[in-house]
């Protein structure tokens, strides 16, 4: 077995595209779930969002790509009002089930035949990146350490991206702390108490909520840019409930939680998963088929947040009484 | 009540992160990257533009997903290539290695993270995908890699004028030439009224539009052509669009879908007994086991490749006793090795090297069949023009092979498939 | 760019062929094969010019209605049928089609088509069957039926949301895979054991059954004693559902497949709609357990206690009612309806490991639309569902429909976020 390989690959995946994209959709998470309640679990749509924003604009109305990110926050705000406008006065899990549902919506619409034009259909869109790549500082080639090295590209990715967590995590950390981060919390802790006090909470709610989904578009432009392509499918809503994993492992209402969380949960997939395709391969596992590995993966998580939400609902950073995992 | 962290918190937040990362092994490069960058390639880093003498083959092929019935013959042809290259002295003095990965359906992210796997391995050629759909979303990544993407089973007419950076080639012609043969079969058997119903992607769509040039311009008519969403719970609405329609034949171009969609024909009075039903590549697969016996009998269907001899399907089953189905082997095994041949030529495995001497190999020069032979007549210095099992492989400057071979096939009452006859062609003017 | 190009190697190759046929020869070649109604038809004249006007050949159909001409090399031909020489009764199905521009390529032959059809002497095609709106009728009827069909395999399931919803507070998430589960035992039970389908299934519905109670005995009871919160349940149930889809996956590969009995029957007519026999008995029976669950919660002993549990447990407790009895029950039947209503599906559809996970939007949709927790309101927002996703394809294209549902689910919300059934307090 290529020992080497796996941890390799372990440590990419713990540093690399993966965790930037699920540390910053996380991220965008804590401020819905973590720190204000809303249960929202349509993070796969503001995702879809961001990346279709730039995609469509580059790849299909050939405009520039700066216009393109813009044109993907504007829609990540426009879909974050859509989207709160019915569902903010409802309940924690009509409102799960309305935000899964739009962002289903999003997917399918993009995905369609009617549209292929604009959107490319289930094969989606691709080169709309290169202006991205035109910006690259660094030269052709590979760098890194011993067996870990990522090459030009992806490195540009990851300086972006890791650019992108710092200042996502900073933001978080000054505006949790400022009264509307306050207020947020009271929200998540009493939302009547905070309305008795004169607080409009539907708006802030909604600020929280268009708040995060940008945040998520950021996460949705790093997907489509560093894969050079984009598909409809990648958005479903497993990407969601990794999301929602990812949140809970680092630790809810907790800036570096989801950073932390995504670092972990990708080092730890790809561990596993690498470690077992390898076993596989050299006869050291033989009572399943590559083929197989995939899908004990996918279990595991399923299995990791059942385990994680009964014995540590908190993650590795939270505070227990901060998680709003009893509201009705 | 505001609760702010205290240090020790904060210290221990620290604490944790930094040992996670050390857990994983990795130490503390590369949170910013930027610091380490002006560092020469490692010694052990893939060597992307230069080789380092062993070609290192990639198969992502699919081993899950719905294309997974094409997955067993691919590698089977793959690993034969490199089994008989192997045994006439390999590449450039050393043996081929071969590295198997799962190219999933474009449903997953398996693609991306198989091809992250095989360029960190050092790949120079990868062989795949399957799928049209798969090999766009990762053709940026390999050929931006320096790395040759060759499919061996990518029918989209797209990828002709792909920017490609001259990397991408196929062993499987454009859908242009099946499209030609299914909508001049559909015209031979007489169909004025034809329906088409396609899986919407690339593959599906592309097919689609070529058949219905084709069906047009013989004199049919296309009454409708819907596209369905491959994911969708059931398709008695698309079938019911069909009906209403009332076409004499329909094309029905999908994946494994086909499972849902023709009973589901069969049910609206759409049967196969009822109208004339015509398979493609992506569905024309054994159906033995999934649908009573007479279900499919006279569905008709065509299949890019020539026939694979039966000395090479007993070759085949030397490597993989199970198979059952022989569709894109000989296209994968002439993938192997054109990209080996093309190495020996260029005399580097370098992915660009092998590129720039593909094209060569498959065209103008003393031709001959085998990697043995070809070898020995590379070693005397000549041209040579490989002539392949799945047809005389000439290379188009796109990358496309200009010839090709469509087989016509027709189900019986096993749901089996037979070969009617083979048809040669040029893909285009 | 890239389009012109496609169109133009499109246009370059647009032909090559010809079939297996003992006239099989080295040349290019037209030919085709004159039909009306089957029939060959005879003694037509067709004439090809080349692409400016030059004469060819001519060809007149014979006895078997095949017509062939020979050119001299690769490019393109015009082809004309003399409608003169079409015997009375047969007219050209399309009159200002006498003419086709064909392309011929190196060394292949190219099939030529001439729909014919009959006709008066005006030339005027009599329409081959049927008029345009009754098709549409057709449809329509056929639509209505698929949406009721669907609609009440998503009835099944809503139920046992609805159900569970109602006693337990919990929203689950991995209700979709309950109906897979349901599917793949009596898959095991009909494939592996070889159990006839009619047989496995009322043992896959008691394993079910068995599968629910134990769930909820051994997971989501001692859960809720842990004082869980409902948010946690919820993200939980997430959890179970991804374990069980890929659990599914890992065992039985993500194929589809069929069961042993029922595959691709032959359709029968029930007026204007199409159907098949599987179909009706599996409506029959959906239909059959709707109504005896209804009966049994608003008549028997049992039923009343479950909706008096749902409407407020800690009074039915106080009332001397066993809620954790009841909750148990209630898991067992909800399990055992949804696994009834995935057969159901892997019956009329096929199986595979996210069948279940494909409906569960809709199934929320109806318990949504309905009312969440209220039995009757699950049954009547799932029916309007499933009618809805079909009826839609009319005015959408179908790959859209599961968005129609979902968008009217989003707007229900809007004006009236009770559902149709639902009481004002349960919103929240």
């Amino acid at each position: 077995m290529d020992w080497t390989l796996i941890f390799s690959r372990a440590v990419e995946a713990g540093i690399g595209t993966e965790a930037v994209i699920y540390a910053l959709a996380a991220i965008g998470l804590n401020i819905h779930f973590g720190y204000t309640g809303l249960l929202n679990f349509g993070q796969a749509g503001f995702l879809a969002v961001g990346a279709y924003g730039v995609a469509t604009t580059v790849a299909t109305l050939g405009l520039p790509f700066w216009l393109g990110i813009v044109i993907g926050l504007a829609a990540a705000v426009l879909f974050a009002l859509l989207l709160g406008i019915p569902t903010l006065r409802l309940r924690a899990d009509y409102l799960a089930i309305v935000t899964i549902a739009a962002a289903e919506i999003v997917r399918l619409v993009v995905r369609s035949v009617a549209l292929q034009g604009t959107f490319g259909g289930t094969d989606g869109l691709e080169a709309f990146s290169d202006d991205f790549y035109g910006m690259n500082i660094y030269s052709p080639g590979q760098y890194g350490i011993g067996p870990i090295a990522f090459d030009h590209r992806t490195l540009w990715v990851l300086t972006v991206g890791w650019i992108l967590v710092a200042a996502a995590c900073a933001v978080v950390y000054l505006v949790m702390k400022s009264p509307w981060g306050r207020v947020l919390k009271a929200i998540r802790e009493d939302e009547d108490a905070v309305r008795s006090l004169g607080k409009n909470v539907f708006s802030y709610k909604m600020q929280a909520l268009v708040f995060g989904g940008v945040i998520g578009s950021l996460a949705g432009f790093l997907f489509a840019l560093s894969r050079a392509a984009t598909q409809p499918d990648l958005f479903s809503t497993e990407l969601t409930f990794f999301a929602y994993t990812v949140l809970i492992l680092g630790g809810a209402a907790r800036v570096f939680g989801p950073v932390l969380g995504a670092v972990i949960f990708w080092c730890l997939l790809i561990l596993v998963k690498t470690g077992m395709e390898e076993a596989v391969n050299h006869q050291v596992i033989t009572f399943i088929t590559v083929n197989q590995v995939g899908s004990i993966n996918y279990m595991l998580v399923g299995l990791g947040l059942v385990l994680l939400l009964i014995y540590r609902p908190q993650g590795i950073l939270g505070d227990k009484r901060e998680i709003a995992l009893d509201a009705r | 009540m505001i609760r702010i962290a205290p240090f020790g918190r904060v210290l221990a937040v620290a604490a944790a992160a930094s040992l996670a990362l050390t857990a994983c092994g990795g130490g503390e490069e590369t949170a910013s990257p930027a610091s380490s960058a002006p560092a020469a390639p490692a010694s052990s880093a893939p060597a992307a533009a230069a080789g380092d003498g062993v070609l290192t083959v990639g198969a992502l092929l699919p081993q899950t997903g719905d294309l997974a019935f094409l997955g067993p013959p691919e590698f089977a042809g793959v690993k034969l290539a490199v089994k008989e290259i192997n045994e006439a002295g390999g590449v450039l003095g050393k043996p081929v290695v071969e590295i198997d990965t799962d190219s999933g359906d474009t449903k997953t992210d398996i693609a991306s993270q198989s091809v992250d796997k095989l360029l960190q391995q050092n790949t120079d050629v990868v062989i795949g995908a399957a799928s049209s759909g798969v090999s766009k979303t990762v053709i940026d990544k390999i050929t931006n890699a320096g790395v040759v993407h060759f499919s061996p089973a990518n029918t989209s007419p797209e990828f002709t004028t792909y920017a490609d950076k001259g990397l991408y080639f196929r062993t499987a012609p454009s859908d242009v030439l099946q499209g030609r043969v299914l909508g001049d079969l559909i015209v031979q058997d007489g169909s004025d009224t034809v329906a088409i119903l396609n899986r919407q992607d690339s593959y599906g769509n592309g097919l689609a539009d070529e058949v219905e040039k084709s069906v047009s311009g013989g004199g049919g008519e296309i009454v409708v052509k819907t596209a369905y969403d491959p994911a969708a719970a059931d398709f008695s609405a698309d079938v019911a669009k069909i009906k209403e329609a009332n076409p004499k034949a329909i094309a029905l171009i999908a994946f494994n879908e086909t499972t849902k969609i023709i009973p589901e024909l069969k049910k609206q009075g759409l049967g196969p007994d009822k109208v004339k039903i015509y398979f493609v590549d992506g569905n024309l697969a054994d159906y033995s086991k999934d649908f009573p016996k007479g279900t499919l009998e006279g569905i008709k269907g065509t299949l890019p490749g020539a026939k694979a001899p039966d000395d090479f399907r007993q070759k085949l089953l030397s490597v993989d006793p199970a198979l059952t189905d022989w569709s894109y082997a000989p296209e994968s095994y002439d993938a192997t090795v054109l990209s080996a041949l093309a190495a020996e030529a260029a005399k580097s495995d370098a992915g660009t090297a092998v590129a720039s001497k593909l094209i060569d190999v498959s065209k103008g020069g003393e031709k001959c069949t085998d990697f043995a032979a070809c070898l020995a007549l590379l070693k005397e210095g000549k041209d040579i023009d490989y002539d392949g099992l799945s047809g005389p492989v000439e290379f188009s400057d796109a990358g496309d092979p200009s010839e090709a071979t469509i087989g016509i096939y027709q189900y019986d009452a096993e749901n089996k498939y037979a070969n009617i006859t083979y048809l040669s062609g040029k893909v285009a003017g | 760019m890239r389009r012109a190009v496609i169109a133009f190697t499109a246009f370059l190759g647009a032909l090559f062929i010809l079939l297996a046929s003992p006239a099989w020869a080295e040349g290019e070649s037209l030919r085709g094969t004159l039909q009306n109604q089957g029939q060959p038809v005879n003694g037509v004249k067709i004439s090809v010019t080349s692409g400016d006007g030059q004469p060819v050949g001519e060809a007149t159909s014979g006895a078997d209605g095949k017509w062939e001409v020979q050119v001299p090399a690769a490019g393109s031909y015009k082809v004309t049928l003399d409608q003169a020489t079409l015997p009375a009764g047969t007219v050209l199905k399309f009159k200002d089609r006498a003419t086709l521009s064909v392309q011929v390529f190196e060394g292949n032959y190219r099939n030529v088509l001439f729909a014919l059809a009959s006709g008066d002497a005006a030339g005027v095609a009599t329409p081959p069957d049927g008029g345009g709106s009754s098709a549409f009728w057709t449809r329509v009827a056929q639509l209505a039926f698929e949406g009721l069909s669907l609609g009440l395999i998503i009835a099944l399931g809503a139920l046992g949301i609805s159900l569970i919803f109602g006693t337990t507070g919990l929203t689950n998430f991995a209700h979709g895979e309950l109906l897979t589960v349901g599917a793949f035992i009596a898959f095991v039970l009909n494939s592996t054991f070889g159990l006839h389908l009619l047989i496995a299934t009322p043992l896959a519905v008691i394993v079910a059954a068995g599968f629910g109670y134990g769930q909820e005995r051994f997971f989501w009871g001692p859960l809720r004693n842990r004082k869980t919160g409902l948010v946690s349940m919820m993200i939980i149930s997430i959890g179970v559902a991804m374990f069980l889809r890929y659990l599914l996956l890992f065992l039985f590969g993500g194929e589809n497949v069929p069961y042993e009995q029922y595959v691709a029957q032959d359709g029968i007519k029930l007026g204007p709609v199409f159907t098949t026999p599987k179909s009706l008995i599996a409506m029959g029976i959906e239909i059959a357990v709707l109504i005896a669950v209804g009966l049994a919660l608003t008549f028997t002993r049992l039923g009343k206690a479950t909706r008096a549990v749902s409407d407020n447990p800690a009074l039915a407790a106080s009332s001397g009612i066993n809620v954790d009895r009841i909750i148990r029950i209630v898991w067992a039947m909800g399990t055992a309806v949804a696994g009834l209503a995935g057969i159901m599906l892997g019956t009329t559809q096929i199986l595979n490991f996210q069948m279940g996970q494909q409906v569960l939007l809709l199934m929320f949709a109806g318990v949504t639309l309905g009312g969440l927790g209220t039995a009757f309101g699950a049954l009547v927002g799932s029916l309007v569902v499933g009618m809805f996703v079909q009826i839609s394809t009319i005015w959408i294209p179908p790959e859209l429909k599961t968005v129609g549902a979902l968008a009217v689910l989003i707007l229900v919300l809007l004006v009236r976020p009770q559902g149709i059934l639902g009481r004002r307090e349960r919103i929240g």
